[in-house]
């Protein structure tokens, strides 16, 4: 599945420029790539991080515990 | 009574204020703060046993030469009084983790950059040093961005002992490459796709969870020493414009994250943001799915304690046999694994979180501070986890009346709450 997302997305990119005129949307800070500002992430990573057996995804790194 | 029906017409004629004003306002969306900011966050949790107040302090200021600094500063005060806390018995304590660090975004050529980072935290028993390394490179007119990234973590690991000693009890040393493609599909559209390896070497345990092996009480866990993880993330940021002023445009962002490691866990997270401007606020709607399959040494064959669910760790045997190890002699003997950690386990959860921002642009117009102020905006936010099995049991708080469990734990429907207070200043 995600090979196919890929190689959709990749396709569908393939000839695609958007002049930098053309991304007054893409300035909104809801269209920031990421999943959010960096201490919410973080936050989120540290409850994730000490109630999932998984964490991470966000692009970063953690450090500290605060788990025990 | 009386006050009541007099609360009613009241609460009613608030919520018609505010739609009035979302209603007289154009639309004014919440655009990013390029040159730098000022975040300030104050973060809470609140499960079963645990409570965390986490106020953060973010600032990041892009400089004349355009070489950017940020630095961060977070205080971690969980208050806790479960088993795996160090506590046998209703005896809450407070603990305070304190976390700094600082990064320099130094511009390259060909809108390249490069950017060294560090962090330290401490807690009483825990102290941790992290440093980091990104490159970030934009291709094809900035439609494209690649993001390349290398941190080291080197973690010392201590039991305390009273108020003020603690005893070592080993270090763990990690290693986090990250490498993240970012894509402009349309005008309203972009991709993200992103692949992490963390790799973990050395102690592991939970220096305070005990574990039943074999009907007997042991003191501390015994996890694997070495442990490689891995996340697959996908997201698209897509904005659907309208022609109304009061609600410009709606912004959806499905996101799908799959996480495998060495250990046998598996888990998938499947999660859909929705963006909503309504004049100066935005609110932001998620909701993520997380589906977890157990680590290859997760039993729960043997005696339990009691009243806790029939998932709840336990080892009817010695353990799971796990590689081998040397015994005090010098010689090689096969190493048996336990562990009593809950979300090691198999189980699900849902995350729900409303989120606002509301831009103050009321005070445009008056002088330049308060032209700055009306760029700065404010974020309230709250949501609720909902989970089931034995990380239910044990952190979940219960929301049925009538659940057995309670107070112990939680079996029917259990949730714990977070919620955040937050403000950005423009620098």
């Amino acid at each position: 599945m995600l090979v196919f997302g890929l190689g959709l997305g990749a396709a569908a990119t393939g000839c695609v420029v958007v002049k930098p005129y053309q991304r007054e949307r893409l300035t909104e800070r809801c269209m920031s790539p990421g999943f959010g500002d960096a201490s919410e992430l973080k936050f989120r990573g540290h409850w994730e991080g000490s109630r999932q057996g998984a964490e991470g995804g966000y692009g970063t790194a953690g450090g500290g515990c605060g788990c025990n | 009574m009386q006050l009541t029906s007099l609360k009613q017409p009241l609460t009613w004629l608030g919520f018609v204020g505010v739609l009035g004003i979302f209603a007289s306002a154009h639309a004014d969306q919440i655009p990013q703060n390029p040159s730098g900011e000022v975040a300030l966050r104050g973060n809470y949790w609140r499960d079963r046993n645990t409570r965390v107040v986490n106020p953060t302090v973010d600032i990041r200021q892009e400089l004349p030469n355009r070489v950017g600094v940020s630095a961060h500063y977070m205080l971690d005060a969980i208050t806790s009084a479960s088993i795996a806390a160090g506590v046998t018995a209703d005896e809450p304590f407070t603990e305070l983790r304190h976390e700094a660090g600082f990064a320099v975004d130094i511009p390259l050529p060909n809108k390249a950059s490069l950017s060294p980072s560090y962090s330290y935290s401490t807690e009483s028993d825990y102290f941790s040093h992290n440093a980091g390394l990104r490159g970030k490179f934009s291709l094809f007119q900035d439609n494209t961005a690649l993001l390349f990234g290398v941190d080291y973590g080197h973690n010392t690991v201590a039991k305390r002992l009273g108020p003020t000693g603690y005893l070592l009890q080993g270090v763990l040393q990690t290693v986090h490459l990250v490498a993240l493609a970012t894509q402009v599909l349309s005008r309203h559209m972009l991709g993200s796709f992103s692949y992490e390896a963390t790799v973990g070497s050395g102690y592991m345990n939970n220096p305070y969870r005990p574990v039943f092996v074999s009907g007997e009480r042991r003191e501390v866990e015994n996890l694997p020493t070495f442990r490689h993880r891995h996340v697959l993330a996908l997201s698209l940021h897509s904005m659907f414009v309208r022609d109304t002023t009061l609600i410009p445009y709606v912004t959806l962002r499905p996101a799908l994250r799959l996480h495998l490691d060495s250990w046998g866990l598996k888990a998938l997270n499947p999660e859909l943001a929705t963006y909503l401007p309504i004049g100066p606020v935005e609110l932001r709607f998620l909701l993520s799915w997380y589906e977890q399959w157990a680590v290859d040494f997760y039993r729960s064959d043997g005696i339990k304690p009691q009243g806790t669910p029939d998932s709840y760790p336990s080892y009817g045997s010695a353990g799971v046999e796990w590689g081998t190890k040397l015994n005090p002699m010098g010689q090689e003997v096969p190493n048996f694994v336990y562990t009593s950690d809950v979300k090691m386990g198999e189980y699900s959860s849902l995350t729900a979180e409303l989120q606002l921002k509301w831009r103050l642009s009321f005070f445009k117009g008056g002088s330049p501070i308060l032209d700055r102020l009306a760029r700065s905006v404010i974020e309230v936010s709250g949501g609720m986890w909902f989970t089931n099995r034995a990380v239910g049991w044990q952190f979940g708080i219960p929301l049925s009346g009538e659940d057995p469990s309670a107070p112990a734990g939680c079996s029917k429907v259990c949730a714990a709450g977070f919620a955040a207070l937050g403000y950005h200043f423009p620098l």
